[in-house]
């Protein structure tokens, strides 16, 4: 168990995270929140990349600053920033991390395995200087899994992939949590609904919500609705409804909004990503 | 050993480093150059002392003589021969023998070698005189070309190894540092396993890195200095005759590797140093420039440190490069700081391991700032 006690983070005057508490345990964790929240000084905390100003990061009832190399076996990071060597191929750039993540035994074999799993078997021995942002970044996940890791984190892994892909990797997630505390960062709310067990919110440095995708989006049970409207009643809609979506659709617009129900709405079932918007409308 | 392996292959493909060992090289090699219009002198000297022996005894000075008689004869002889008169003085040799078209300047190089002959003898017997009233004791033969051409080696090359080196060492050790930083894979390498301890890992690769340049380069270049430069008539010499008292009772050869063995020490001094820097300070241009400028300094406030030594910048100028090497000493034969530790000093300053016991203090403080900058690193945030 992942334990996130009391934490506070602070860089001089500015307080990144404001005394969070949350408990990880095995499953996929979607740490959702807009840019500058706080998601990435939460993740490098976990990647013991920094520390906090107060209060403590424990797993299984000891403090990760203690544990130092024990707790580092057992993670893998996928930073947002994911920086690589030009000149390396796959299966170099894999190696060396083989050897820094002290993994010793059946490396060629596990990297193999890898490179199969993200589909880069065939570049495996070309320079990486070539690859497209998307195949950097599934490099980045297969490094990330080198280890085997119990606690797998990843900010915004989905970044520079395409569609395709991000299925691909959601699958990829979906299937390796089951033995495993998954925390994936994102600010794209469509990657983590469908394979989050639990999504956490951040809102101003705190906990918004803590809960799994269904009961966050209970709470905004029978306030978000849809209806149609002309184009000339779009701009007066706007100023008194808080407007989640919309689309044209011929000479009338298609809205999905908040609120009360107006004549006409139709209520609908509300995602994750009506959450998100309605919490963090400006 | 992987990641050692890895981290040593990195430092020695390194373009700058490259770079900068063939302009090190290229720098020695013009230095040797700078006394060459005396490197058939000291030859010479070299070739004589073979038959004499190099220190100064009376028996020897008589050898001297003799060698010295025997040349003025062939020169006189040669002068009869061409001008059918004795010549007055090698002045009047010099004069007419040196203008031939043929062989002008063969007789010119065996008037030069006659003279260097001659000062010789006066020096020696200058010295033997002294050495007879209890003064001093009598010490080696010596012309103008081999005090400038000892100078050349203990003033200018050996200092330029070590400036070279240690700069070298110090940017090895922060281009390491950094590397992760600059190529951006800072967040994925500091959070695996051993990410952390990277750094002693890149410490122990420089170390090996740095070493194996400094004695190659040291080699290549005295090397290349004792083949342009015939000096092995004095090597096996005692490094007192040269007025050097040392407890050690040290020939020139060894006093020559002790020399090189603390200028390998204070290449490890400015590793070390440059490490702690470079764990400490985020920014790799701040890093560099403090650690680069600071050892710099170093090397440019030991000369003619002596001076400063009891004044204010004394604190400054009581460096590792000035304690270990005095380079203000230019008239010195050798410029370990004999003359300041145990000839002149008194108190601790004349004990008999003082160089040692320097050498080990700042070794010492320099590691436990690297050993601090490690655990304070360990806990930083990236």
């Amino acid at each position: 168990m992942l334990t996130v006690k009391n934490v506070t983070k602070k860089y001089g005057n500015f307080t990144a995270l404001d005394n969070i508490t949350i408990e990880f345990g095995n499953g996929v964790y979607g740490i959702v929140a807009p840019n500058g929240a706080g998601k990435t000084t939460l993740i490098k905390m976990l990647a013991t990349l920094s520390f906090p100003t107060s209060g403590e990061i424990l797993w299984d009832g000891t403090e990760i600053t203690k544990l130092d190399e024990k707790y580092r076996e057992i993670i893998g990071f996928l930073p947002q920033q994911f920086g690589y060597y030009k000149d390396y191929t796959p299966v170099k750039y894999l190696k060396y991390l083989a050897a820094l993540k002290g993994v010793n035994e059946g490396v060629d074999e596990k990297i193999s395995e890898l490179l199969k799993l993200v589909s880069l078997e065939d570049v495996a021995n070309k320079k990486m200087k070539k690859f497209s942002g998307g195949m950097i970044q599934r490099v980045g996940i297969a490094q990330a899994l080198l280890n085997d890791p119990k606690i797998l984190l990843l900010d915004e892994p989905t970044a520079g992939l395409d569609p395709k892909e991000r299925v691909r990797f959601r699958n990829i997630i979906s299937s390796l949590s089951k033995d495993k505390t998954v925390l994936l960062s994102t600010h794209i709310v469509s990657d983590v609904e469908s394979i989050a067990n639990k999504i956490v919110m951040i809102k101003d440095h705190k906990i918004l919500y803590n809960d799994s995708v269904e009961d966050i989006c209970s709470r905004l049970d029978t306030e978000i609705f849809e209806l149609t409207i002309s184009d000339a009643q779009f701009d007066e809609f706007t100023e008194k409804y808080q407007v989640l979506s919309h689309r044209y659709d011929g000479g009338t617009i298609k809205i999905r909004f908040a609120g009360e129900g107006v004549p006409g709405a139709v209520p609908v079932k509300p995602t994750l990503e009506d959450v998100f918007l309605y919490s963090f409308r400006d | 050993m992987k990641i050692f392996r890895n981290e040593f292959i990195k430092a020695a493909s390194d373009k700058i480093i490259i770079i900068f060992v063939i302009l090190s090289l290229a720098v020695n090699f013009s230095v040797l150059i700078v006394y060459s219009s005396y490197r058939d002198s000291t030859e010479y000297v070299n070739s004589v002392i073979a038959e004499t022996g190099a220190e100064i005894t009376p028996e020897s000075v008589e050898k001297m003589k003799a060698i010295s008689e025997e040349k003025y004869d062939s020169l006189a002889k040669a002068f009869f021969e061409k001008y059918k008169k004795e010549p007055e003085s090698i002045e009047e040799i010099f004069m007419y023998l040196s203008g031939g078209i043929d062989d002008g300047e063969y007789y010119t190089t065996e008037i030069e070698n006659y003279n260097t002959l001659v000062s010789m003898i006066e020096n020696a017997e200058t010295q033997l005189s002294e050495a007879g009233t209890g003064n001093k004791k009598a010490g080696y033969f010596t012309s103008p070309g081999v005090s400038l051409v000892n100078e050349l080696l203990y003033s200018k090359l050996l200092i330029y190894i070590y400036i070279e080196m240690s700069l070298l060492g110090a940017y090895m050790m922060l281009k390491g540092l950094y590397h992760e930083f600059n190529k951006d894979t800072q967040n994925v390498v500091f959070s695996t396993k051993t990410g952390r301890s990277l750094q002693r890992i890149k410490f122990s690769a420089s170390l090996v890195y740095i070493s194996v340049l400094y004695w190659i380069i040291s080699l290549i270049s005295l090397t290349a200095y004792f083949i342009f430069y015939r000096m092995d008539g004095f090597l096996n010499l005692p490094v007192s005759l040269a007025g050097i008292e040392t407890p050690y009772g040290f020939t020139v050869i060894t006093y020559l590797a002790v020399h090189l063995l603390i200028g390998y020490l204070i290449v490890i001094i400015s590793l070390l140093f440059a490490f702690a820097v470079g764990s400490l300070i985020k920014n790799q241009y701040m890093g560099l420039v403090t650690s680069l400028g600071i050892i710099l300094l170093m090397f440019i406030l030991s000369f003619g440190a002596e001076d400063k030594m009891l004044t204010a910048s004394g604190i400054l100028a009581s460096n590792p490069v000035t304690l270990l090497l005095n380079f203000s000493r230019e008239e010195s034969f050798i410029n370990i700081n004999t003359n300041k530790w145990f000839v002149s000093s008194t108190g601790i300053f004349a004990d008999k391991n003082l160089v040692i016991w320097v050498t080990a203090l700042w070794i010492a403080v320099c590691a436990g700032l690297a050993a601090i900058s490690s655990r304070v690193f360990r806990k930083k945030d990236i």
